[in-house]
């Protein structure tokens, strides 16, 4: 039996048209999501010989991943949202078993975000780089997790890919420009709190 | 326009080219520039990485509830009917053992006392509240909508009275808009002359339906506050902690 038949599932185009939307729908289409592929993980099981949680962790990475890419306009749409998840899946299972079948070691380095490094020139990312290495990832994560409620949602929102102008609409203020001045004036709060420990 | 803005409108892509460039330029040039550079990117992987994880926690519920739901999941091999069969009733075993045992997750427990206490309000015998009246027969009709307008029309009119403020935030936590339901409660919580106010029970609610980062932290503490407090709810807050 299909379960597509009997239960009320959404399409493709709905989900992805809710996750670019970036509106009150987004977080029930990220669940749709998930939900609706999540047999992949038995995949990463049985195909991969990944243990289930590792291959929970691929599938969740690949779900991540997919969001991050629907939202910005990265999906053009070529092949169906299973095909091209499943692609997404897949290199990232591959990823992982060499992962686990070579010894070397990680490279502790803090990932940018690589669309935001790409706005560099190769000379300033490389000076920015070093700045970043020298930064303490583990502190900032504690001190974020400090920041009043308001402020952690404000820069949440904005990390997941919404604009101050949607982000406007979502925390009900009155323009984008305000919540613009707010979300740097947290940024600020935040390297001040931070700044007070790492110095 | 300070550094801060500056990155910030050079990353969104609001900059001219010209502009562009000066930042650039700047990296190379103004030490203290580049560090405000650095931290801006560096904190704002910060946030995504704990929005992953946020996500990635939320995503392990969803999991572990597909692994025990009723709705067969699609494979590319299919079991053999025998198999299947077994395999049902061993789930159907094992998922009713789980769901007599296990302990939901915040937004079931939140489901569940909206399923069991919020579906229909009490109809007040005023004859002076015809608005109110209205709004609450919507509501319990399952017109939410025009349940949602009615209140917050009466409210506008009668700011003082608390059952609109409450009932305001109740209609919108039953239309899932969390933001305008917690700014209700948060009306009806200013309103320090009620000897009996669950504002803060519901804010709780509302969060444990919502599931933003934070979210369910929060509402425990809001929850534990409501019982030590002895606030509005303060029996159905104990009810709800001792499941979580």
């Amino acid at each position: 039996m299909d379960p597509e038949k009997t239960v009320p599932l959404p399409k493709d185009i709905d989900i992805i048209e809710d996750l670019r939307q970036n509106s009150s729908g987004r977080r029930k289409a990220e669940e749709h999501l998930f939900n609706r592929f999540v047999y992949f993980i038995r995949e990463g099981i049985r195909k991969y010989s990944l243990t289930e949680e590792d291959a929970f962790d691929v599938y969740s990475d690949t779900i991540l991943s997919a969001i991050g890419k629907i939202t910005s306009g990265l999906f053009e749409g070529r092949s169906s949202l299973k095909t091209w998840l499943f692609r997404i899946f897949h290199n990232k299972c591959v990823d992982q078993i060499r992962k686990l079948t070579t010894n070397k070691s990680k490279i502790h380095r803090t990932a940018i975000d690589p669309a935001l490094l790409s706005h560099l020139t190769d000379t300033a990312k490389s000076v920015i780089q070093q700045l970043i290495d020298r930064s303490d990832a583990v502190l900032l994560k504690e001190r974020l997790k400090d920041l009043g409620d308001n402020c952690r949602k404000l820069l949440a929102l904005f990390a997941d890919g919404y604009s101050d102008r949607e982000i406007a609409v979502t925390m009900e203020y009155k323009t984008a420009e305000v919540v613009k001045t707010s979300r740097l004036r947290c940024l600020e709060k935040l390297r001040q709190s931070y700044n007070l420990l790492k110095n | 326009m300070d550094s801060i803005e500056l990155i910030d409108d050079y990353f969104k892509g609001l900059l001219t080219g010209e502009q562009q460039k000066q930042v650039e330029q700047r990296i190379l040039s103004d030490p203290s520039f580049a560090e405000d550079l650095a931290f801006y990117l560096s904190a704002n992987e910060a946030v995504r990485q704990q929005l992953a994880d946020d996500k990635k926690a939320w995503f392990k519920e969803l999991y572990e509830r597909s692994k025990t739901s009723a709705v067969p999941r699609k494979s590319p091999v299919r079991p053999l009917y025998v198999l299947a069969t077994a395999a049902a009733i061993m789930a159907i075993v094992l998922g009713g053992w789980w769901l007599f045992f296990r302990h939901p997750s915040p937004r079931q427990l939140a489901d569940d006392y909206v399923s069991a206490k919020l579906m229909t309000l009490g109809v007040r015998m005023s004859s002076t509240r015809d608005t109110m009246q209205t709004a609450i027969e919507r509501y319990n009709s399952n017109d939410l909508p025009a349940a949602a307008a009615l209140f917050e029309s009466f409210l506008q009119h009668h700011p003082d009275d608390e059952y609109a403020a409450q009932y305001s935030g109740i209609v919108y936590l039953r239309l899932k808009q969390y933001d305008k339901a917690l700014h209700y409660f948060q009306q009806l919580a200013a309103d320090t002359t009620l000897y009996y106010n669950p504002a803060l029970f519901y804010q709780s609610l509302t969060l444990m339906e919502r599931r933003l980062p934070g979210d369910d932290e929060k509402a425990k503490a809001m929850l534990q506050e409501v019982v030590n407090r002895r606030l509005g709810g303060n029996e159905d807050a104990q009810q709800l902690l001792s499941k979580w």
